[in-house]
């Protein structure tokens, strides 16, 4: 063989070897053979107790944070102690990609659905197709109109969106009066393209604001979530509109984005947040005073009230009510105890 | 984009092996190895991979290839004419919002939207062919432009909220099975790639595009419209995209302004894998009929094993990087 032609090939026998050798890494639970299907285990099965069986459960997760990260672990957490696999793909916020997901999913055999919907009109067709499959479909996030619907779904639990919004409008409401004289310039970093429930947070936060009687202009609104984008966009906002004196943003990285930005402006203006981290829970406690309170989902609690309900339903059990919203938790430098075991909590 | 490539590899390249043995022809091909590695993958995912070897998930897998395959089949003439096309992911998205407020805001008809949809892509591509060979703009740039912009105004369409579309019949064309059997979407998969393969193989413009690729200045002087070869390409590929677009409409019954994210990565890589040099000049359908499948089958697969999503993003950035890896070494030995 010449060497002309021996080298190509020698390349794709490389190419095959690190195919197959990737394609062989799974952990080990994760090629344990899924159970089958179906929805007859007895229905004496009481919430809290360990499924009978050992359970495949999918989970369709909308990008890749902190949240998602706890998502996993939670879900990894529960069902494992189960003796159950969790399959995760990452819809990266692409109805495309999540259909795909799903496709792959529903061969995959597995036993219960848990979707965070990349939106409620564009992903109800995906999941009719778990539906059509046999297979129980829970929403854990994203949840609104047809993805709530009893036709489409055993269960619902997700985080109170709006409540989320307005639990940071109230903190912020409390700091214009004591700081502001009741009125603010402010100015938003939205992640209303990412999520629907960005919207419902927004909401929120204004009408928090409203009903506290707060005269309060919205001098910008952009869109900020990833904290990469988010930290030149909230610096263009205050080069543009100096009189801003407060900001509040919708996600995790629009909130890390506001107080990068403010910190390097060098300007005094008060910035709330949504969503907690580790990074975010140093920034409520840090000495530079920027940002003042931020609320944070409960994303273990979440999952794991999805999976209770997943599992209620592969027993045949309705789960009665329907939708769980599951309260989100204010982080503040009025109650420094609450961010502190948030940290303890992580191991920080 | 332009190719130093000093000669053209045709299809007909291979016409010297016209004498040999279909079993020698068949082992000097090029695409040889990888489909080698196609099958080995396969056999090894068909024993380790729970629930890989079923009927329906191997018509699963040709659903999902067609919709980033149907557009690879045009990319590869694109690259194989020494220029690229990054805006198909944004192109898709465009259609399928254009669509949608077409039929739900305007209540044209959706033959009429999706016929509009597709002038207006392939409007789109002529003129970026057009720029590059008139004004010299390189095409990643005029795409890359295109890849910001389409993707802002289908935003804007849509305000970011999926605009739901009445399916009903339309709903067929993205996720219905003919016979009640075969999804429609791998049908039009194979479609295009007869259509593409025979125009790359069999037809004077096919031929074309391998020589403007291989040396522009010489297939202009030899008579070809380069700007006409430029054009076309880009008008395939915008085409593909908007049909994509379409799909993925009527598979989702919604029209949506964040679908396709990477389309246009997906359709590269499968080209890359299946032999298309990126420096133009070479390539074949048939080579990247085996990239799509490749790169379906081991996403697949990878579902199917359980493994974490990131890692298939570090498999599939490796595959490309390797695959690039065999294109260089084949054309310093070549």
């Amino acid at each position: 063989m010449k060497i002309g032609k021996f080298v190509p090939r020698l390349g794709v026998a490389a190419l095959a070897s690190a195919a197959l050798l990737l394609s062989g890494c799974g952990s080990p639970a994760a090629t344990t053979p899924a159970a089958p299907g179906g929805t007859e285990t007895p229905a004496t099965q009481a919430p809290e107790t360990p499924a009978a069986k050992a359970l495949t459960i999918g989970l369709v997760m909308l990008q890749g944070d902190e949240y998602f990260r706890n998502i996993e672990m939670g879900l990894q957490e529960a069902v494992q102690a189960d003796g159950g696999t969790v399959i995760a793909a990452n819809s990266t916020n692409d109805p495309g990609t999540e259909a795909s997901a799903v496709q792959n999913m529903i061969q995959r055999q597995i036993d219960a659905l848990l979707i965070q919907p990349v939106s409620g009109d564009a992903s109800v067709a995906t999941m009719k197709l778990a539906v059509d499959a046999g297979i129980p479909v829970i929403c854990y996030g994203n949840c609104g109109g047809p993805t709530v619907d009893p036709t489409l779904v055993k269960g619902a639990a997700q985080s109170d969106n709006t409540d989320l919004g307005a639990a940071t409008g109230r903190a912020a409401a409390e700091y214009i009066k004591a700081n502001l004289d009741g009125a603010a310039k402010i100015g938003i970093l939205n992640c209303d393209s990412a999520a629907e429930t960005c919207k419902l947070r927004k909401a929120g936060f204004k009408a928090a604001l409203e009903e506290a009687g707060i005269k309060a202009d919205y001098v910008a609104d952009q869109e900020g979530y990833l904290a990469d984008k988010a930290t030149p966009v909230a610096t263009n906002m205050l080069s543009a509109s100096p009189e801003i004196n407060l900001l509040w943003a919708a996600n995790e990285g629009g909130t890390v984005g506001l107080v990068t930005a403010v910190k390097a402006s060098g300007n005094r203006v008060a910035v709330f947040g949504t969503d907690i981290s580790e990074q975010i829970a140093g920034f409520v406690l840090a000495e530079d005073d920027i940002l003042q309170a931020t609320t944070g989902q409960d994303p273990v609690g979440t999952v794991q009230a999805a999976y209770q309900m997943a599992k209620n339903a592969i027993a045949g059990q309705a789960n009665d009510p329907i939708e769980q919203l599951v309260p989100g938790v204010t982080y503040s430098r009025a109650d420094t105890a609450t961010v502190e075991a948030y940290l303890a909590g992580l191991g920080g | 984009m332009t190719s130093q490539t000093p000669v053209a590899e045709s299809p007909d390249t291979a016409a010297p092996a016209a004498k040999q043995s279909p079993l020698r022809r068949a082992l000097a091909w090029e695409g040889t190895g990888l489909l080698a590695v196609l099958i080995a993958v396969f056999i090894i995912l068909s024993l380790i991979a729970p629930n890989f070897l079923t009927a329906a998930n191997m018509l699963n897998i040709l659903q999902q290839a067609a919709f980033f395959g149907i557009v690879a089949f045009a990319m590869t003439l694109v690259i194989v004419s020494g220029e690229i096309d990054v805006s198909v992911g944004s192109q898709a998205a465009l259609t399928s919002s254009v669509v949608a407020y077409m039929v739900v805001t305007m209540g044209l008809p959706m033959w009429l939207a999706a016929l509009l949809a597709i002038v207006i892509a392939v409007a789109l591509g002529a003129g970026i062919g057009w720029i590059r060979d008139a004004l010299n703009v390189p095409t990643f740039i005029g795409t890359l432009a295109l890849y910001l912009a389409l993707r802002g105004v289908a935003h804007l369409v849509t305000n970011t909220f999926p605009i739901p579309v009445d399916a009903s019949e339309f709903f067929y064309w993205g996720s219905g099975r003919v016979f009640g059997v075969i999804p429609v979407p791998a049908v039009y998969f194979f479609l295009t790639f007869v259509v593409v393969a025979v125009i790359a193989r069999f037809t004077v413009f096919g031929r074309s595009v391998y020589a403007v690729g291989g040396n522009p200045k010489a297939a202009a002087l030899s008579g070809i419209s380069v700007r006409r070869v430029r054009i076309l390409v880009m008008s395939g590929t915008a085409f593909t995209a908007a049909i994509t677009g379409l799909m993925h409409t009527a598979q989702l019954a919604s029209g949506n302004s964040t679908i396709a994210v990477g389309l246009e990565f997906d359709a590269i890589a499968a080209a890359v894998i299946g032999g298309t040099a990126m420096a133009g000049g070479r390539g074949t359908i048939i080579g990247t009929l085996i990239g799509v499948l490749f790169v379906a089958i081991l996403l697949n697969g990878m579902v199917m094993l359980g493994l974490n999503p990131y890692v298939q993003q570090v498999v599939r950035g490796g595959l490309v990087l390797f695959a690039v890896l065999i294109n260089v070494a084949r054309t310093r030995t070549a």
